[in-house]
């Protein structure tokens, strides 16, 4: 049965803020509305809506015709609408039956019908063509698969009108693949789909019309098959990057070895060897759990090394601490920004300053918070931070800004950095904001910074690093330099178990 | 950005809610004087003040170690049972074994340090929750000093008699009319209270308590952090144990029994006062005398004073209302 | 399909070691404390010392205000919550029943059903701080426990209230094959009763999703707030029913006691000992039974084998701490298990893809 979904001059304004503003589209059964702009653009507060988390302030939404109001998710689910978040909203202690079938578990009488769970769920997993269990704990199954029972949850609810946020930033090819598949099986089934996206290749795949949202006005409304990239690019940020990579002012890499990896060996992690060396970028690429962030918190002494040998500008190293590694010059950013990268409810000031706390005394022990306001401020000024003050608690700052708030820490007067290590940096920020980044770390190179740049999108990796060693399962099973990369061979490397053959997902 | 005098350091004192915690006890007092005024007895007297002073004491040395603790996310529940091992320690030190009375004191202090540093140990190494872990802590160290109290007493625990003039001063006397204790307490205070929000470590601790994994991917050191944490709230302890002794001259097997409650109440009323930093030890001192005054102040009106437990209870509840209004406030902002 | 009956639950739980050392533990005392090793009978050790009737008695009777709070407690942790506030609770509410008896001529029952709203309302106080002012329950159950010893010492002054209603004291007196008090049965039934309202029905599993994800919980249609709702009224309830049935073992309400003792601290030590997470989301009433087992039984089998007094206060920590310890190994080797389970997994993946590789002649 197709519905179809009409927003109506939906706007919402907070304390201060005009989050949305007159927007306006239709979501078809059978069809793929694409949600596309930057953070901040308004998409996340649109999805809240329509899944009843939020009310429009103004604008009404139709559902075949008909104004509805969502009080809550309860409200919008009944209606048939489910949204899946990009933030996994799972009970990780809980079965993965459990999970699917929350607040709507079978019943026999007036207990649980732990069968028909059981007989429910494991259908549900052969569709995905999955291999989990329906009984196993949510919280032992891998990211991506956590994910993947994200996806079923919604398709549990059968219901007509789908949002998807941004939900293949934690899978890997594989699992993308499934994942449209059963886009596909959706709306062939005539349901309406919204999906909310920062990857060009996956719009341009599966979706057939496109909403471009800025500062939370509505840009433009266009046909998938009419449209091309660097249009799409232009409305979400409204002036023409041209090609985000051939731009980018880079330097030549130089002699000597910053960083030596030679055979190193973690549980996850099987004889790694590579060199860095100054002013280079090394990518690290490869899917999600090849073990690139193992190698990544290895070097930098966040986790223990079984074995294998480091060497920092020729001489071997052996790092308890990360305190260690930040002492001989390595910084590392890491992918969980907000759980690990910085303490969200402190001020930008704080965030900068804390590698370097105890460098900052005077007199008797003392710091000099002016020394940590100061270096802030340099930072917002090099990486255009959009901040009022340094005092702004980096918890209401956009992604994009965090991370700035992090390279800013680790290239501070006060730290010498030798050796970079980038871990996801990009993941979930605008393209606008990127393009800053990728530009900050070529400059960064140029100033003989050895930048290790791990990421999982293949054109990220493959336009800005010089040399590019690609993982698979633990282990470094290709390497080439910039001239011979392209994504073709980069992905053969990355997934040798994808035995279907043929390529997907690259645009 | 700079900022007049009036906008850096007035305003943001008068933003504290230490501020709003002083105002409501300069209340309190005034209620306390008028109703005592009007039963016929007066309230507002020196000898009174210094009582006060006096009752905050021992519960201070709690109150510093378990605000520090909380501000870096964790508790210390075995406080008062190593304080009173400590006490224990120092009796036994003096009487039986004929210590002078500064090694006596430094022999319990480094006693709970040694039981501050398992407290650490569980809860870095073994991961145990803080609350239980140290749950657990108190009732092993209260085993022990029984049995450390029974040793000398034909295996009976019993509480220690001992003379000491040094330690009778320390505990009993006055320096230009003021009681030493009282001094040695607002020092502590004092240095804590700069400790926390202006030193190097103060600013670790914070932000380890913001986010310990961050803190150390960031290079902060946190398990020495939390290790110092815990030794400094056992050796606090200890000091409060110590002084619960030399002004009974006497190592009392329950010893601080009521004042941990106290001063684990008036340590959340300071971080909740002001989230960690200076205002937490301020917030926690006016916390504590505020309760003090309370309890003082129903015994000379003649009420019950009892009540004392309702009303800390309430101003729990009260700070809490506060500081969860302002945060609401905050994270509606952030809400989108 | 794994089984979730009552008895794999009881297998699987962490303190399944700990029971094999308590059973250890008990046939030592056994031997020793009715005094086979002096020369009495073998069959002494099942009549005399621990296994007497009177011990057992004691051991049994103590242990019953702990279970039953157990039931609403252990609740209110798997639902992510904590209540701090359940002994002086408890407290309150014998001290309200027994007054009804002393100073009213109604029967007990009607006063027991006073009792129980005065109960409700008290969980109703939690609800409105937790669900409504938004306050953590950690502090604010704090607060009001403070707030309950007050009004408890006031209004009895520090003195106990006797009762003197005999078929009330019945209850508390009888015990079935002259060693298993009929309070201790009851308290056991409750537990299960509620251990199988957490397994099988759909509000107890709703229970798992509050403390899981709260706010996964409530997308998926679920009422957390709700939910805390009930539970609260559900442990007030409890630790009402907890405090009567001390009284009735102890034929008086005396408020000081049972907040000294500190039931509250007892038996969230004993849930965390059965397995029931600090952060909520797992584990299960019977795992908490055998927590308030260990801890009674350990701490009785101290006493009747002489062992001084100061021991066993040593040994209630120590317990705790070697169950801690247990967790932290134990959870140590999943995660280890863990990582090798999915390094071999890759490993095989990569093999796999090998021969695939090989099979079709090269790259694609």
């Amino acid at each position: 049965m197709a519905k179809t979904l009409e927003f109506k001059g939906i706007g919402k304004s907070y304390p201060g803020v005009r989050a949305l503003d007159d927007i306006n589209f239709k979501a078809e059964g059978g069809k793929v509305l694409a949600l596309l702009g930057e953070n901040g653009a308004g998409k996340s507060t649109l999805l809240k809506i329509l899944s009843g988390d939020q009310q429009a302030s103004e604008g009404e939404i139709y559902l075949d015709g008909q104004a509805t109001a969502f009080h809550s998710p309860h409200d919008a689910q009944n209606a048939g609408i489910s949204v899946i978040y990009q933030e996994r909203q799972l009970m990780p202690s809980l079965s993965v039956m459990e999970n699917l079938f929350a607040g709507a578990l079978p019943r026999k009488g007036f207990l649980v019908d732990k069968k028909a769970l059981f007989d429910e769920t494991a259908k549900i997993i052969r569709e995905f063509g999955l291999d989990i269990r329906p009984d196993e704990i949510v919280g032992r199954l891998s990211i991506a698969n956590q994910q993947m029972v994200e996806i079923m949850k919604a398709y549990r609810r059968d219901s007509d009108i789908i949002a998807y946020d941004e939900p293949t930033a934690p899978l890997s090819e594989k699992e993308i693949e499934l994942m449209f598949r059963v886009i596909e099986k959706q709306k062939a089934a005539g349901k309406a789909i919204i999906y909310v996206s920062h990857r060009m290749n996956e719009i341009f795949r599966i979706t057939d019309e496109i909403v471009v949202l800025k500062d939370g006005k509505q840009v433009t409304t266009l046909q998938t098959k009419e449209t091309a990239e660097g249009e799409l690019i232009k409305a979400m940020v409204g002036r023409d990057i041209g090609d985000t990579y051939a731009n980018l002012r880079r330097n030549t890499p130089r002699e000597e070895v910053v960083l030596e990896v030679k055979n190193l060996c973690t549980p996850k992690v099987k004889n790694v060897s590579f060199k860095i060396h100054k002013g280079e970028i090394v990518g690290l690429a490869g899917l999600v759990g090849a073990g690139r962030t193992e190698v990544a918190r290895a070097i930098f002494a966040a986790d223990p090394i079984s074995s294998g040998e480091i060497l920092m500008e020729g001489k071997p190293v052996h790092f308890h601490t990360p305190r260690e590694a930040i002492d001989a010059g390595i910084a590392l950013c890491p992918e969980d920004r907000k759980e690990q990268g910085l303490v969200m409810y402190r001020s930008i000031s704080d965030n900068v300053a804390m590698p370097v706390v105890s460098y900052m005394k005077k007199g008797l022990g003392f710091v000099d918070k002016s020394v940590a306001t100061d270096l802030a401020e340099k930072a917002v000024t090099t990486y255009a931070i959009k901040t009022p003050s340094v005092f702004k608690i980096v918890a209401e700052l956009s992604g994009g800004n965090q991370q700035k708030v992090i390279l800013g820490r680790w290239t501070s007067e006060k730290v010498t950095t030798k050796l970079l290590i980038l871990d996801e940096p990009t993941k979930g920020i605008d393209v606008g904001t990127k393009a800053e980044i990728y530009q900050k770390v070529c400059d960064l190179a140029s100033q003989g910074i050895a930048v290790l740049f791990i990421s999982s999108e293949l054109t990220e990796v493959i336009n800005l690093a010089d040399t590019i060693y690609v993982m698979r399962g633990g282990s470094i099973t290709g390497s080439m330099k910039r001239e011979d990369a392209t994504e073709e061979n980069v992905l053969t490397y990355a997934m040798a178990d994808f035995v279907d053959g043929g390529k997907e997902g690259t645009a | 950005m700079k900022q007049s005098f009036f906008q850096k350091h007035i305003k943001p004192l008068i933003q504290h809610k230490v501020f709003t915690l002083v105002l409501l006890y300069i209340a309190m007092v005034i209620i306390f004087t008028v109703w005592a005024a009007l039963r016929g007895t007066s309230f507002l007297k020196i000898t009174i003040f210094r009582n006060i002073l006096n009752s905050l004491v021992i519960s201070s040395f709690l109150t510093i170690g378990a605000g520090c603790l909380l501000i870096a996310g964790h508790m210390d529940l075995s406080q008062a049972a190593i304080g009173a091992f400590g006490s224990m320690v120092l009796a036994t030190a003096i009487k039986a074994w004929g210590f002078p009375w500064y090694l006596a004191i430094i022999a319990a202090l480094a006693l709970c340090a040694v039981f501050g540093a398992v407290n650490a140990f569980f809860v870095t190494k073994l991961k145990f929750p803080s609350f239980i872990g140290t749950l657990a802590m108190a009732s092993m160290v209260k085993g022990l000093m029984y049995l450390f109290s029974s040793m000398g007493n034909d295996g009976v625990a019993a509480n220690i008699n001992f003379t000491n003039k040094t330690t009778a001063f320390l505990g009993t006397g006055s320096v230009a009319g003021i009681p030493l204790s009282v001094i040695i307490m607002v020092v502590f205070f004092i240095v804590y209270g700069l400790l926390m929000s202006k030193s190097a470590f103060g600013m670790k601790v914070t932000l380890m308590g913001g986010s310990p994994v961050a803190a150390t991917l960031a290079g902060i050191n946190a398990t020495a952090i939390t290790f110092i944490l815990f030794i400094n709230s056992a050796v606090l302890g200890g000091v409060a144990g110590v002084f619960n002794a030399a002004k009974l001259s006497q190592g009392a097997l329950t010893a601080l029994t009521t004042n941990q409650f106290t001063g684990i109440t008036a340590a959340i009323l300071g971080g909740i006062s002001f989230g960690g930093g200076a205002g937490g030890m301020g917030g926690a001192f006016v916390g504590l005398l505020i309760l003090n005054t309370f309890q003082v102040g129903m015994g000379i009106v003649g009420v019950n004073p009892f009540w004392v437990n309702v009303f800390s209870g309430l101003l729990l509840l009260i700070a809490l209302a506060f500081d969860f209004l302002s945060q609401q406030r905050q994270k509606r902002a952030l809400a989108h | 399909m794994k089984k979730n009956n009552i008895f794999s639950v009881f297998v699987k739980s962490k303190s399944f070691p700990l029971i094999i050392i308590l059973l250890v533990m008990a046939i030592v005392t056994m031997v020793i404390s009715s005094g086979v090793t002096a020369g009495a009978p073998i069959s002494a050790m099942f009549t005399d010392g621990f296994l007497s009737k009177g011990n057992m008695i004691t051991v049994f009777g103590g242990m019953v205000i702990q279970v039953v709070m157990l039931c609403g407690l252990g609740c209110i942790l798997i639902s992510g919550n904590i209540d701090l506030s359940v002994g002086g609770q408890a407290a309150l509410c014998s001290m309200v029943f027994a007054w009804l008896c002393k100073n009213t001529q109604m029967g007990w029952g009607f006063a027991l059903l006073l009792t129980l709203v005065v109960a409700l309302c008290l969980g109703l106080v939690n609800t409105v701080l937790v669900n409504k002012l938004r306050f953590p329950a950690f502090i604010a159950t704090i607060g009001m426990s403070s707030i309950y010893r007050g009004l408890c010492s006031i209004i009895t002054k520090g003195n106990n209230i006797q009762i003197a209603r005999q078929s009330f004291l019945a209850i508390g007196k009888t015990n079935l094959f002259g060693f298993l008090p009929v309070a201790f049965v009851f308290a056991l039934v409750l537990l299960l009763i509620c251990q199988f309202m957490l397994s099988y029905t759909r509000f107890g599993r709703s229970i798992f999703m509050v403390g899981g994800n709260q706010q996964a919980a409530r997308l998926s249609g679920l009422n957390p707030d709700r939910t805390r709702l009930i539970l609260f009224l559900l442990n007030s309830v409890m630790a009402c029913l907890g405090g009567l049935l001390w009284s009735a073992q102890n034929k008086l309400a005396s408020p000081s006691s049972i907040i000294d003792a500190a039931p509250d601290m007892k038996v969230i030590s004993a849930a965390i000992l059965g397995g029931i997470a600090f952060t909520g989301g797992a584990g299960n009433l019977v795992g908490g039974l055998i927590g308030v087992l260990l801890l009674n039984i350990f701490n009785n089998m101290l006493i009747v084998m002489g062992i001084q007094t100061y021991w066993t206060v040593f040994a209630s920590g120590f317990v705790l701490a070697v169950a801690l310890v247990i967790d932290y190994i134990s959870n140590e080797r999943r995660r280890r298990a863990l990582l090798l389970a999915s390094a071999a997994a890759d490993a095989a993946e990569a093999a796999a893809a090998e021969a695939a590789l090989n099979d079709s002649g090269g790259s694609p």
